[in-house]
């Protein structure tokens, strides 16, 4: 078969009238060039991750260097800032969790951050009545951070604690303070590439694919239905099992809305340390969470630590903002 | 100039200064050389519910730690390959999201907020019309239609990239086209 002519679609098997109007739709979708804005943005993201993984200009060997002594799973994307990961995960008995003196409840009333359930699900009180020291999350919302998230790749395994989460296993797990949380994490992708780094063809790996999507309805099903440990483990342990699948970072939601309507501070944070924060859309609203967490187990050194960019940041709203100054005052 | 020539032109200058695509090339100055095309190559392989940013940033940090195994002879044919399994990956989880009912169609509800240039040219409603045919085709004949189509390039082009005969590339094309008008028409029946 020869190459086809450009424009002509005379030998489409199809109506002519239809075949034109595809040639001429087709012809006009062409997109437009991006903006000069558009840009210098993503050339001083660009650069700027480059920076930070290499730590200097420029050096490919260095950064692919840098990338395998972090063992390929914190990749620097952001403009200036530090990636938000675990730089430990212990586990720990799962017992009552102290609250912060002064700490506030987490998780306000009406604007929960997290809300993955359909809002005809009640959330069952399951934690001790008397001393909560979770607030559980209120009526969920719409899919916290379902919506789209283009900017991420899928995720890759977290370097070294690995060995933690992994099956629905009654003991909890914490999360130990970050190494390095100095400042909110990275913008995008704070994940090292995925399976398109390669220039060679897509890796398709349908069946992780299926089995994560699958995986993810039930959590999801689980958790509308108020089956919460049930949820909370069948996420968490699909998720610890296929870390770079595409819904990855949905299961951790689902794990960490689960945890949170278990009142179940330390499990929220280990879900949020599995969780690329700063590719979220709504990540300002789950960083003051991660802050209200840190708060709740009597931690204000981290919390403030959150709390601090955010407060700062001129974007962030009233409601999340007299959130962030209740944490720890 | 054409994507075609554009993309042929990129290629031919690096094979005849090898020393302008080096390995340890500079962030900057890869960006600077390959950001527009890059730019333009993820708006048509993934369409108008993409965050197109996003896309191009990915493909360029990706590409810098890749830089050693850069192809040399053809960096930007190596490039785009780069940005094409950014963008499959892109939709490929878009398309679970879809799937899971967790995010409706993306044409119908991610569309930028303000519209961008190319709307002033075509409509929003068009372009994406486009696209929700296009997202009706198998992969590879969505891939090797917008290669061919709207990045203009040559079956021998496409070929490469792909890493498959030409001639393959062309019952691709022409199967696609068929399979694209089908949708179109469907579509405009008001098929779902």
């Amino acid at each position: 078969m020869n190459e086809p002519r450009r424009g002509d679609w005379s030998e489409v098997p199809v109506e002519p009238a239809l075949a034109e109007r595809s040639a001429a739709l087709l012809a006009e979708a062409r997109a437009e060039p991006w903006s000069a804005e558009a840009r210098a943005r993503v050339q001083a993201q660009v650069v700027a991750s480059s920076q930070k993984r290499a730590g200097s200009w420029g050096a490919g060997a260095v950064v692919i260097a840098g990338m395998a002594l972090a063992g390929g799973a914190m990749a620097m994307w952001g403009a200036g800032r530090v990636p938000e990961r675990s730089a430990v995960v212990v586990a720990e008995e799962r017992g009552r969790v102290p609250k912060a003196e002064g700490a506030p409840a987490l998780a306000p009333k009406t604007d929960s951050a997290l809300a993955l359930a359909p809002k005809t699900e009640p959330a069952p009180a399951l934690a001790p009545k008397t001393e909560p020291a979770v607030a559980p999350a209120p009526k969920p919302e719409p899919a916290l951070a379902l919506a789209p998230a283009s900017k991420s790749p899928p995720r890759a395994p977290a370097p070294a604690p690995k060995t933690a989460p992994a099956a629905p296993a009654p003991a909890a797990t914490a999360v130990a303070p970050e190494a390095t949380a100095s400042a909110p994490a990275a913008s995008r992708a704070s994940e090292p590439a995925p399976a398109p780094d390669a220039p060679a063809p897509t890796t398709d790996d349908a069946p992780t694919a299926e089995a994560t999507a699958l995986a993810l309805r039930a959590a999801l099903d689980h958790l509308a239905a108020g089956r919460l440990p049930a949820a909370h483990d069948l996420a968490r342990s699909t998720a610890a099992q296929h870390p770079r699948a595409p819904l990855a970072s949905e299961l951790r939601l689902v794990q960490l809305e689960a945890a949170l309507r278990l009142r179940r501070p330390r499990d929220a944070l280990a879900a949020l340390a599995e969780l690329d924060v700063e590719a979220q859309p709504r990540r300002v609203e789950l960083t003051v969470l991660h802050a209200e967490l840190w708060a709740a187990i009597g931690d204000c050194a981290q919390a403030r630590t959150r709390v601090g960019p955010v407060l700062a940041d001129a974007t962030t709203t009233p409601e999340l903002r007299a959130r962030a100054a209740r944490v720890c005052p | 100039m054409s994507a075609s020539r554009a993309l042929i032109a990129a290629d031919s200058a690096a094979v005849a200064e090898p020393a302008a695509e080096p390995a340890t090339m500079s962030p900057a100055a890869l960006y600077a050389r390959h950001a527009d095309t890059v730019a333009r190559w993820v708006a048509h392989l993934a369409g108008p519910g993409a965050d197109r940013e996003a896309l191009v940033h990915d493909v360029f940090v990706i590409a810098l730690r890749r830089m050693p195994e850069l192809d040399r002879a053809r960096p930007t044919t190596w490039l785009y390959r780069v940005a094409l399994n950014v963008v499959r990956n892109d939709r490929r989880r878009r398309k679970l999201r879809s799937w899971l009912s967790l995010t409706p169609e993306h044409h119908e509800t991610v569309a930028s907020p303000a519209p961008g240039p190319d709307e002033a040219v075509m409509s929003g409603a068009r372009r994406a019309l486009v696209y929700r045919a296009l997202d009706r085709l198998p992969e590879k004949q969505r891939t090797v239609l917008v290669m061919f189509e709207l990045e203009g390039m040559t079956g021998a082009e496409i070929a490469e990239v792909l890493g498959i005969r030409p001639a393959t590339v062309f019952v691709q094309i022409h199967r696609a086209r068929a399979a694209f008008a089908k949708a179109l028409g469907a579509l405009d029946g008001g098929a779902p």
